[in-house]
């Protein structure tokens, strides 16, 4: 999630840099102390996931981004792309909307624990991007 | 021990020759199938007959059993009155699904236009000879020319509205792909408009003329291989395609019944099935739900042949995991050699699934009432029920 506003940043805020300088179609994997999570932005929010899929703790943030593939009008055997974005896990390809953490398969399935990718929070302030990893 | 009524979901029933097939094609086909040289098809037939192709691996014992040859002549399935006292009367057989014997051969004919004309020339003698009132219990399957799902498609149009024809049968992938693919999509529509099931019968590759081996990975030596393999490969390729193609996002309606193939693999094939789902679903973004979710919802299962577990437990786990107490329903074979004794799967099942799975569950799927809304229904030991 993002947020902006003049929230102080504490010691677990970690410093991504400047808004407009994190990528849009591929995450930024920072490392800070024992976290490792990805960033990326989508227009003026940033999100933050752990890099740790939560099927087997593959590396997920090293995986591709791209559109969640729906299907056409006319349902099967046609294919569309929705807003949301995905990243997809290098190890079994399982894929979570950036926004939410959640999977991107059935809908039954998305607020299942080991289904859902964590997520960071975020903050904005002065044109800077901040993570909390305190939580 | 359930002593309720018991609904057969697959039953042979047979010509007493290929000849008594003839006078049901159109007089152009009898004319060319008839008038015609001998064809080494080792039976002492005449032109152009048998119709339909036999299983290329042929059984060392005999693929039906000894005790079912009319003793009048003709082929096992052939005799109404055997199979009423072996059958019927013997396993106290409330309504039987009768599903051909030769006739399954329909979808590996070479020509489609042959296939179409002998499916829709069996359906005619089936409905003649079976289905025409002689006994109430007695209920048919639309065969289908898988060749050209049009056709078939057209031939559940035709008979849909036949009392007694309740469901529509596809053996052979007669268009050469899986049955999920869309080619065969007519048909589930043709299905889905005139309210039936369809039933899928294993071991539609290995009849001779298909060209194609019966298992995965080569073709088979020995009958051992064939029928260890066959049966449950060809029925896992279609459960998968069925799934991975769509057709129940396309026909929500669409039940499809799996007859002869098995039951202990699904639970595997499901659970991969979801894995790798998760894994590529990009590529089949029409789906909405896990596979295992649609297989639950649209496929139903015959029992025959149960595969036997060394612990009783171990079949009734796996099965538990897919919920087979509400997928399975009951099957005989008869009059085949690998005939699942009632008495025995019986004993093979939890009680408390018996109701449901000798009965209910198809009752269910054909519309007809549940076991406890029967009055005097007959029982597996001849006697009548009392609801």
């Amino acid at each position: 999630m993002t947020s902006t506003g003049q929230r102080s940043c504490t010691a677990d805020m970690v410093d991504i840099g400047p808004l407009q300088e994190v990528p849009e179609r591929a995450m930024r994997i920072v490392n800070a102390g024992k976290k490792s999570f990805g960033v990326v932005r989508q227009g003026e929010s940033v999100y933050a996931l752990r890099n740790r899929c939560p099927h087997q703790g593959g590396p997920l943030c090293s995986g591709r981004i791209g559109k969640r593939i729906v299907p056409g009008e006319a349902n099967v055997g046609t294919m569309a792309i929705e807003e949301r974005t995905v990243i997809m896990c290098p190890w079994h390809g399982w894929e979570f909307d950036v926004s939410t953490g959640e999977s991107a398969w059935a809908d039954e399935d998305r607020n299942q624990p080991r289904q859902r990718v964590g997520m960071l929070p975020v903050i904005i302030e002065g044109g800077r991007v901040f993570v909390d990893v305190g939580r | 021990m359930y002593d309720g009524p018991i609904i057969d979901c697959d039953v042979h029933h047979d010509w007493p020759s290929p000849e008594a097939l003839v006078p049901y094609l159109s007089e152009g086909w009898r004319e060319h199938v008839t008038r015609a040289g001998g064809n080494f098809v080792g039976d002492g037939s005449k032109g152009l007959l048998p119709l339909t192709s036999s299983i290329a691996w042929p059984n060392p014992n005999g693929v039906v059993r000894d005790e079912t040859w009319p003793p009048e002549g003709g082929m096992p399935g052939s005799s109404y009155e055997l199979l009423k006292e072996q059958l019927l009367d013997g396993y106290g057989i409330s309504r039987a699904m009768l599903l051909y014997g030769s006739g399954m051969g329909v979808g590996a004919i070479p020509s489609p236009y042959l296939a179409a004309e002998v499916a829709r020339a069996s359906n005619d003698w089936s409905i003649d000879n079976w289905l025409h009132g002689r006994d109430e219990r007695l209920y048919g399957a639309i065969l289908l020319p898988t060749q050209t799902p049009e056709i078939a498609a057209d031939e559940i149009r035709r008979l849909a509205d036949h009392p007694r024809m309740v469901q529509a049968l596809m053996v052979t992938a007669g268009a050469g792909k899986p049955f999920g693919h869309p080619v065969y999509h007519p048909i589930y529509e043709a299905a889905v408009e005139c309210g039936m099931p369809i039933s899928i019968h294993a071991g539609g590759e290995a009849f001779a003329g298909m060209n194609m081996s019966p298992i995965a990975s080569g073709t088979p030596s020995l009958y051992l291989d064939y029928h260890v393999l066959n049966g449950v490969q060809g029925m896992m390729t279609h459960l998968v395609s069925l799934i991975t193609h769509g057709v129940f996002e396309k026909y929500p309606e669409l039940t499809v019944i799996l007859v002869e193939g098995g039951v202990a693999w699904i639970p595997t094939i499901l659970w991969r099935f979801d894995a790798d789902y998760k894994a590529v679903r990009k590529e089949v973004p029409w789906l909405k739900r896990h596979p295992s979710e649609y297989f639950h919802d649209h496929i139903r299962v015959t029992t025959q042949p149960l595969e036997i577990s060394p612990k009783r437990g171990h079949l009734i786990d796996l099965l538990d995991s897919i919920g087979g107490e509400d997928i399975l329903m009951f099957s005989s074979d008869y009059p085949h050699w690998d005939t699942d004794d009632a008495q025995y799967i019986r004993s093979r099942l939890p009680r408390s699934w018996h109701q449901k799975v000798f009965h209910d569950n198809a009752a269910k799927l054909f519309g007809w009432p549940t076991a406890d809304k029967l009055e005097g229904a007959t029982t597996a030991n001849g006697k009548a029920r009392q609801a």
